[in-house]
């Protein structure tokens, strides 16, 4: 937690300091005539002055530091695998979304969610993406009529 | 007699054939999160956001209140079926709900929670209508000082709003700020802050913003815990009517209830999940069966229910006749409204008197729908709770995917919902709450413009905001609300222990 402090302290000072800088690009003005860059200067200012806060805090603070038992190492592997693998797919959606089209990538994309690595639900899954595409483009594109990307299938 | 003509013109709004399914999906979908752990009313309508702009605003808001209120329902049945609540504000419920039903009583449970739910989300519709009345009236004398003051007094409401460290709810809340200063200078028109990214010169869209920081992040949260089973105890329908001797034990605390929730719902900062607590600890020290509570009292979850319940209602006040959210939520509802193009506050209801009126009747209208729901329902809900989050999970994704797609049909958008999905599962990791930071990105325009109108307008005089009486009790609140809310901060930070993970 010490340690946190001190990052987190330095990581909002940073922040705070680099917000007042970019407000500089802009005309600061004065009172009788605020420019573009007075508030993100004051906003900027106030960021930096909590970081400080946030970094004296760990000095201040007379506390016991107790340690929690520490969770399974496989468990939390597991879940951070899992975290991971969602996020690739979600960034895998965006990034494939116009090239592919919106049927395409959503069953890709949902056929890797639902997929359970240690169940092996490869039917479950296949028929679940299957269907979550299927009605997801009825619901958006034909019902809704939300443009979505058709992509390498101009048809869909 | 006019808020009676008005209501009756309300009616006439709200009982439209697209406004009933308007309220009757969102009433749906807020018990369905209500009901659902792991996704609660701001991720709902955050997700939902981009749905109301096809419909008119109308439409639009009644839907977004519908799944709040909606959802405070909901929430009840998880806290007495599982000991999990639904949403924040049904907590409470737990400790004597899932009491009732570990005894066999869960129908009587669910039910009062049903009934005293409609009694107070009803009752407190009353009071809705004449407060904002009253405060609109009040506002109208509001110029750009007072209402740069009335904005400080919503950002303010930051020391509320968070519920862990002080000073991590002012950084959020400075973040917000400055991402509501990204993209076109609202005097000047200048670009600011975009880095050279086309996609951020109108700036960051609160709905990509809000889905990534609400519906992504929560998911990725949900994800560590996924594979954990619930225990659901059962309960049928002919179960679900309190006795006479049930209603006779909760009458007063569904009125009492009502009083706190309404009350408290109006002032800043999570009205409805303090309430709860509130009236629950009221109810604690009024009641004849008070060795009773935590043991299944039945006073332990009409008094909670009917007050989250009125708070969600009382919530609307402030910003329909000042234009400031008391939550998330309503921060939500604002920028809703504000994309529709509609500003809440003073004008509202001289400018747009269907919104407000139409709202207003609507929730009438919601609370019967709420009712039949939730009661003769109840089996279907007990079902939905057994749908594992692994099933759930890609459809909230794919539902937010879409959602900030089809805003703009722009990818650009995905990238920042998603930049703030990553964002917000850090945030909430290192306990700094997302809540101010919306609060400060939705208020931020408006602060802005009204401090450098403000300025320009006094020729940059600084005392105009004290001199002038409306603006100076604005600022003296917040201080008080400020002041109220570091001074117990101060005190609890001495000897306190502090645990630590690494």
């Amino acid at each position: 937690m010490f340690v946190n402090k001190t990052f987190e302290g330095i990581l909002w000072i940073g922040i705070g300091l680099f917000i007042s800088i970019l407000a500089f690009q802009f005309e600061i003005g004065s009172f009788n005539s605020p420019g573009p860059g007075f508030l993100p200067l004051i906003t900027g200012t106030f960021i930096l002055a909590m970081g400080v806060a946030v970094w004296i805090s760990r000095f201040l603070s007379k506390k016991k530091y107790i340690r929690k038992d520490k969770q399974v190492l496989s468990s939390r592997s597991v879940s951070l695998t899992r975290l991971i693998y969602a996020m690739a797919l979600i960034l895998g959606f965006i990034i494939f979304l116009e090239y592919l089209g919106f049927m395409l990538v959503t069953f890709l994309s949902m056929f890797g969610l639902f997929f359970d690595f240690e169940k092996k639900n490869f039917r479950e899954s296949l028929l679940f993406s299957c269907l979550t595409s299927f009605l997801s483009y009825l619901i958006f594109e034909v019902w809704l009529r939300c443009q979505l990307p058709k992509g390498i299938f101009p048809w869909w | 007699m006019d808020v009676f003509h008005n209501l009756l013109y309300g009616f006439g709004i709200a009982l439209k054939p697209w406004n009933l399914i308007s309220c009757f999906f969102g009433v749906l979908i807020g018990t369905l999160v209500g009901v659902l752990p792991g996704i609660g009313p701001v991720g709902a309508m955050s997700i939902l956001l981009p749905i109301t702009f096809g419909i008119s605003p109308v439409s639009g808001i009644i839907m977004l209140a519908g799944i709040y209120y909606g959802a405070m329902y909901g929430g009840s049945t998880t806290s007495i079926l599982v000991n999990i609540p639904g949403e924040a504000a049904s907590v409470v419920t737990c400790l004597d709900g899932y009491q009732m039903a570990i005894k066999g009583r869960a129908g009587p449970a669910l039910g009062i929670s049903a009934f005293g739910s409609f009694i107070a989300g009803t009752l407190s519709l009353i009071g809705l209508m004449v407060m904002t009345n009253i405060l609109a009236n009040v506002a109208l004398l509001f110029g750009p000082a007072e209402y740069f003051s009335l904005m400080c007094l919503g950002l303010s409401l930051v020391t509320y709003l968070t519920q862990g460290s002080l000073i991590k709810g002012l950084i959020m809340a400075g973040i917000g700020l400055f991402l509501s200063q990204i993209g076109q200078d609202v005097v000047t028109g200048q670009a600011r802050f975009s880095f050279g990214l086309m996609g951020l010169i109108d700036g960051v869209g609160l709905v990509p913003l809000v889905m990534g920081l609400f519906g992504i992040s929560e998911v990725f949260l949900n994800l560590e815990k996924i594979g954990k089973k619930r225990e659901v105890l059962k309960t049928t329908f002919r179960e679900l009517f309190p006795s006479r001797e049930d209603w006779r034990r909760s009458i007063k605390p569904i009125g009492r209830g009502t009083l706190i929730g309404f009350f408290l719902g109006i002032l800043p900062g999570g009205g409805a999940v303090i309430s709860s607590f509130v009236s629950y600890a009221t109810e604690k020290r009024l009641s004849k069966y008070s060795e009773e509570f935590g043991k299944g009292a039945i006073e332990g979850v009409a008094a909670p229910e009917s007050a989250n319940n009125a708070a969600s209602s009382s919530g609307f006040i402030p910003l329909f006749s000042l234009g400031i959210p008391a939550n998330v939520i309503m921060a939500l509802l604002l920028g809703a409204l504000m994309i529709h193009g509609v500003r809440p506050g003073p004008l509202l209801l001289s400018e747009h008197p269907e919104i407000f009126w139409g709202t207003v009747a609507s929730m009438y209208v919601g609370n019967v729908m709420l009712l039949v729901l939730n009661l003769p329902l109840i089996t279907l809900w007990v079902q939905v709770l057994k749908v594992p989050y692994r099933t759930l999970f890609p459809l909230i994704i794919l539902f937010c995917l879409i959602g900030a797609y089809s805003i703009g049909t722009n990818v650009f958008d995905l990238y920042v919902m998603f930049f703030f999905g990553v964002i917000g599962y850090f945030l909430r990791k290192f306990n700094y709450e997302p809540a101010p930071l919306v609060l400060a990105f939705v208020l931020g325009p408006l602060l802005e413009k009204n401090l450098r109108q403000a300025l320009i307008l006094s020729d940059g005089n600084i005392s105009v905001f004290l001199t002038r009486p409306l603006s100076a009790a604005s600022l003296f609140i917040s201080c008080l609300l400020i002041l109220s809310a570091i001074l117990p901060f101060i005190q609890k930070k001495r000897g306190e222990i502090i645990t630590d993970e690494d």
